[in-house]
């Protein structure tokens, strides 16, 4: 169901009409039944969270009926999130702004797909033009090491300032 | 399962859930390599400013 059936079948459900609903919420009442009319592209997870109070609905069935992450599923990612990935990776990321890290997921995601529909998986061959210089290789083994202290690298450290 | 302290809490709602989940999926091995990767994007960032700064101050 769309997010906007789904407001105005609850706050049918419970007797409300717009003007209480949008008092209650924070809204206003234009906004509140362009959200009903399915006039809103993305509503912000705020208006959404403070509606679903206004109902004494779950969030969830809000998010999910706008096709956001759910609370539930961002709880489970923050919970589970510091045994699946490297502690001085999250430090990182924890100081970079949202915008650099939507452009590093976009990466990544780019990656994942040029992984998945390529034969040559691994071997970076597919990367190389043929007239190009051998692929430049990094050695992982002293890795640990290196990124140990290298958080604390002086150039590093002023390159973030 | 129990709720994580509020110090772990605000260290990972500063970080984009997506990309957790993404980075959540990775081995740690690549992860680690994800992080030299950011460094060295970061140095390099840092080396070209700096590098046009010198050049602005030249001119």
């Amino acid at each position: 169901m769309r997010l906007g059936d789904r407001i105005k079948q609850i706050r049918d459900e419970l007797g409300l009409t717009q003007g209480q609903l949008a008092n209650g919420s924070s809204v206003s009442q234009g906004y509140l039944s362009q959200l009903e009319n399915g006039e809103v592209k993305n509503p912000s997870a705020a208006v959404l969270l403070r509606v679903a109070q206004a109902m004494q609905v779950d969030p969830d069935e809000l998010f999910e009926a706008a096709g956001y992450p759910t609370v539930r599923m961002l709880r489970q990612i923050y919970q589970n999130y510091e045994s699946t990935v490297d502690a001085d990776l999250l430090r990182y990321l924890g100081n970079l702004p949202r915008d650099r890290q939507r452009r590093l997921l976009i990466i990544l995601r780019g990656m994942e797909q040029v992984l998945n529909g390529s034969p040559l998986v691994g071997n970076g061959s597919d990367w190389a033009t043929p007239d190009a210089s051998p692929p430049l290789t990094v050695r992982t083994s002293p890795q640990a090491s290196v990124l140990k202290g290298a958080a604390s690298h002086p150039e590093l450290t002023r390159a973030r300032r | 399962m129990a709720d994580p302290p509020d110090d772990r809490l605000a260290l990972a709602e500063k970080i984009d859930p997506e990309l957790l989940q993404m980075l959540g999926r990775m081995s740690r091995r690549q992860q680690r390599q994800v992080l030299l990767l950011l460094m060295i994007v970061e140095n390099l960032l840092y080396e070209m400013m700096r590098e046009r700064r010198a050049k602005e101050d030249l001119e």
